[in-house]
């Protein structure tokens, strides 16, 4: 072999060292993805062959979704009237019409004016805390655009806003401590943000239940162990990321209407979302087309049949004559059972979900579902209405 | 083999991976520590003593936990067969309807 010269050593050998480490990079990265296979596979039981693709595209979905936003527009003031929240079945359209003309605001303020507010429902403070948090979330440091609220004309409405935890969770000083509502009678509102705090909530709302609902012994396990359970598995395994760690839940007995309201929300990618950066997006595809249009769709969907979003979700194999599921263990069910469990209770469930919303009454019949043209929960919000004694 | 599952495992089974919940107590770490032996087609062809998982102290089981910790054998196995296997003693009405459901959803492969 020609011995090289200084000269060409010169050339080469950065070439060579190059070439080198290329390939012990490759290496390298074959032996991590082996070993994470091989990690997952004992663990978490994996499944299909396009699992990166799966976790490529969600992760390039929360980029593009909690991408920052300049917040520079003019204030923004909205006036909120008479009663705000779901609970009140003819304040479903108001509260969607709403929350629709402010969720995607792009003004340095926003200011809510309570003035004319004579009841603020559990499902509306749970709508402006993920707000509050969606903002902080995707403006730019020291560029947080303010949100403000003024007083209302009702002590009531005040107060029941420092009673629930609103003030706190918005940093916002007590004006007034009404001694008509009980402590007894909430599971209140805060920033939570670790996932070992679920049971200790699921707790607290078995208590307020306990108390409070005309639900016996026995239906009460059917709505801890299916209806609490797949809420929270689907808030934490859905809503959850790296990027945001918040959840909320609030919980209230309402005296005079004799009902307990349950909200339990996350600010993650959405139902649709869920579904079609899955394993199971080709064959959802084809049911459904993904549009935000088809927000109410897509969660009527996961209500009705048994789809996931999950990245673990099993995908149909070769038969004989046509493809099908391979028996054993199989995700997507969640929603279907929450909603039977909820049907059977007697419990009115509604599921609002990025630009999309599913109201079931107590019987399990659809009374309203849809989309808008603008976002109306900066997540996915679950929200139950139970009966008191 | 009797399991005390509250005792032995946890009383809150809800997980079914750790990427649900706390990610702590899953269905899989259940069947990995307790169900292992049943893993394998073979372990369906023979006649065993069945394993008896004891609810007395488990205070919920949620149908994610259910599905991936038993309707996973409905692969090897008919959930009427299973029930054979895996006996469970002291699970509430609503434990047992919970547990029947995810095994006659898991069997089937539409």
């Amino acid at each position: 072999m020609k011995k090289l010269s200084e000269k060409q050593k010169k050339h080469f050998f950065p070439l060579e060292r190059k070439k080198r480490w290329k390939q012990l990079c490759a290496a390298r990265i074959k032996k991590h993805k082996e070993r994470l296979q091989k990690q997952l596979t004992v663990k978490d039981r994996v499944i299909n062959a396009d699992y990166y693709k799966t976790l490529e595209q969600r992760k390039q979905l929360r980029e593009f979704l909690y991408k920052k936003t300049k917040y520079e527009e003019p204030p923004l003031t909205v006036g909120i009237s008479d009663e705000f929240g779901i609970e009140n079945e003819n304040g479903i359209i108001y509260f969607l019409d709403k929350a629709a003309s402010f969720i995607d605001f792009k003004s340095s303020e926003l200011i809510f004016d309570l003035k004319n507010c004579t009841r603020v429902w559990p499902s509306a403070i749970i709508l402006l805390c993920s707000l509050k948090q969606w903002v902080e979330l995707t403006s730019n440091p020291g560029k947080t655009p303010k949100l403000a609220s003024s007083n209302s004309d009702s002590s009531k409405v005040n107060s029941y806003l420092a009673h629930c935890g609103f003030y706190d969770y918005v940093g916002r000083p007590k004006d007034t401590i009404d001694s008509s509502y009980s402590d007894k009678e909430v599971v209140k509102i805060q920033r939570e943000t670790k996932t070992k705090n679920i049971e200790q909530r699921e707790e607290d709302i078995i208590k307020l239940l306990e108390e409070y609902s005309d639900l016996c012994k026995e239906d009460l396990e059917l709505f801890n162990c299916v209806i609490l359970t797949e809420i929270f598995n689907n808030v934490t395994e859905h809503g959850i990321s790296h990027i945001d760690r918040g959840w909320w839940l609030l919980a209230q007995r309402h005296e005079q209407h004799k009902i307990i309201s349950l909200c339990i929300a996350d600010n993650g990618i959405g139902i649709r979302h869920s579904l079609m950066t899955g394993p199971q997006r080709d064959e959802i595809g084809k049911k459904v087309q993904n549009t935000t249009l088809n927000d109410g769709e897509f969660i009527k969907l996961a209500l009705e049949e048994n789809v996931s979003g999950s990245i673990y979700a099993s995908i149909k194999t070769e038969g004989i004559i046509r493809k099908k599921y391979e028996s054993g263990a199989r995700r997507g069910n969640g929603l279907k059972r929450i909603e039977k469990a909820c049907k059977n209770l007697k419990i009115p469930l509604s599921i609002i979900s990025h630009y999309g919303y599913v109201f079931l009454d107590e019987y399990g019949k659809m009374i309203n579902y849809g989309a808008r043209k603008t976002r109306v929960f900066s997540g996915t919000m679950y929200h139950l209405v139970i009966k008191c004694k | 083999m009797e399991i005390d599952v509250g005792k032995d495992f946890y009383h809150r089974l809800a997980n079914r991976d750790s990427h649900q919940g706390d990610g702590k107590f899953t269905a899989i770490d259940f069947r990995n520590r307790f169900l292992k032996s049943l893993d394998n087609e073979n372990a369906w062809l023979t006649d065993t003593e069945p394993i008896v998982l004891d609810f007395a102290n488990v205070k919920k089981i949620g149908p994610s936990f259910a599905n991936e910790a038993f309707a996973y054998f409905t692969k090897y196995a008919s959930p009427e067969k299973l029930s054979k296997k895996i006996v469970f003693k002291n699970a509430t009405r609503v434990q047992r309807m919970i547990i029947q459901e995810e095994l006659e959803t898991g069997h089937k492969r539409v």
